[in-house]
């Protein structure tokens, strides 16, 4: 079972990391973390961690006509959120390490 | 633009079009306000056609707790959201409220009354009562129902919030021939009060915009030359220029073979598509709009003048003007219509002809 919490800890980033290759838009996002993993992710739990980058100015955003019709919001990165991703992998992988070793230790 | 994005949702197939249903349902019953519940249905729309065009199954989408999606897809729609449309709700009222002020207010004074006239202020306070009940019973009853019984469409839903808005007009209707509701105040301090409002709104909100994007502009103003609208977005969606040539062609097909069953000779391409220019030319549709609309609008003000329904010549003009308005904006509508059908039929034509094809070869090359 999916625990969450710690999923929505690192969502933010991961979306994040998506963004920062290049312009994108929310079904791209989607079947991009699928493909690292991220399965039944749904864009229920994806559209508040875009909004909340949006509000924050991690990310960008500008509307343009789909192919298929409707109007689609493209993302894309800003400075500051250039800024947050770098200092999420630096944290991310702090705590990961740390909490490796403590996993590990009560592994032996 | 409220639910701009229903013209679009039938290329969904049935298993992504009953989801995104109940989704909308959802956010019509739970308050979300209609221009961010649009923006948001729009966004998924696109998602779920594409998810639909590689093929993939809805839960791809929304997982398979349609329940959980919805309170996670809307759950940035915070109360801080909901207070925060509170101003913007209020400038909307308040501004529609200054025009139907200052139109009874106009016929006041032509009608010899003073600017310092009375006016009844009750119809306004019945309808925020009226709105308070309507939120509660869509509240306490609506909603679960909606949320129990999921099989039934969002049409039924709308449908019985729309009822219950009809039967509040007609109560307020009904109270305000009551006197003893009567809540009489001098004209002009309604007015005062609206546009006191509208322009402190309007000043707060161009300082923000100032502050937040160093333009004194409205931003949507400013972000309309970059962005497409969602107009622009429906009419380039529904593709007419595909659609209409499918629907003549279909149409042709059933005269064709429907003489072929009477054992008629049916009518050949190029006969029906002449016949289609005759229909849909632009020049005898326009004209026939106009007498229509024209003819409509002066049988109606006759009428009413006839039957003694103003009770004077300025009342008749006014609600005259108002009604050449609102047929001229009809009338307006059905002509760029007109205009555009015509255009799109010549571009065919233009086709069909260079290229030697036939019809049916013309729809086949849209796909």
């Amino acid at each position: 079972m999916e625990d969450t919490q710690l999923m929505k800890g690192i969502l933010e980033g991961c979306v994040l990391a998506v963004i920062s290759k290049g312009e994108t838009y929310g079904y791209e996002i989607l079947q991009s973390l699928s493909t690292y993993g991220f399965h039944d992710l749904g864009e229920g739990t994806m559209y508040p961690v875009l909004t909340r980058l949006e509000k924050k100015e991690y990310i960008s955003c500008r509307r343009a006509k789909s192919p298929l019709g409707p109007i689609r919001k493209y993302y894309s990165i800003t400075e500051e959120g250039e800024e947050y991703l770098r200092n999420f992998k630096e944290n991310y992988e702090r705590i990961t390490k740390c909490a490796n070793e403590i996993l590990n230790m009560n592994g032996k | 633009m409220k639910q701009s994005y229903i013209l679009l949702e039938d290329k969904l197939n049935k298993e992504y079009k009953e989801v995104f249903e109940r989704i909308d349902i959802y956010g019509s019953t739970h308050f979300i306000d209609s221009d961010v519940q649009s923006g948001k249905m729009m966004e998924l729309l696109d998602s779920m056609l594409e998810a639909q065009n590689d093929g993939q199954s809805v839960s791809v989408i929304v997982g398979n707790d349609i329940d959980r999606f919805c309170k996670e897809f809307y759950s940035d729609y915070t109360v801080e959201n909901r207070i925060r449309e509170v101003p913007k709700r209020l400038f909307k009222l308040a501004a529609f409220l200054l025009i139907i002020e200052l139109i009874d207010f106009i016929i006041g004074l032509t009608n010899g009354e003073g600017i310092l006239r009375n006016t009844d202020l009750s119809p306004y306070f019945i309808g925020i009562v009226g709105g308070i009940i309507v939120d509660t019973i869509v509240f306490l009853l609506i909603r679960p129902l909606a949320d129990r019984f999921k099989k039934i469409k969002p049409f039924f839903w709308n449908l019985c919030m729309a009822l219950m808005v009809i039967i509040m007009v007609v109560f307020i209707i009904f109270v305000q021939t009551d006197d003893k509701f009567a809540m009489n105040i001098k004209s002009i301090v309604p007015i005062v009060i609206t546009a006191a409002y509208i322009l402190i709104y309007l000043v707060c909100r161009i300082t923000i915009n100032y502050r937040k994007y160093g333009t004194f502009k409205i931003r949507t103003k400013k972000k309309e030359k970059e962005e497409i609208s969602f107009r622009d977005a429906i009419n380039d969606g529904l593709n007419l220029e595909k659609e209409l040539p499918k629907e003549w062609l279909k149409d042709y097909k059933k005269k064709y073979d429907k003489a072929v069953k009477k054992g008629k000779t049916p009518v050949n391409e190029a006969r029906y598509l002449e016949n289609i220019s005759k229909k849909y030319d632009v020049k005898r549709v326009t004209k026939q709009n106009i007498i229509i609309f024209g003819g409509m609008t002066v049988i109606l003000i006759l009428g009413m003048w006839i039957a003694g329904q103003f009770e004077s010549i300025s009342d008749g003009l006014i609600y005259s003007g108002i009604l050449f308005i609102i047929e001229g904006g009809l009338l307006r509508f059905f002509n760029k219509s007109a205009k555009e059908t015509d255009r799109i039929y010549k571009k065919m034509i233009m086709e069909i002809q260079e290229k030697n094809i036939t019809l049916e070869e013309y729809v086949e090359n849209l796909k």
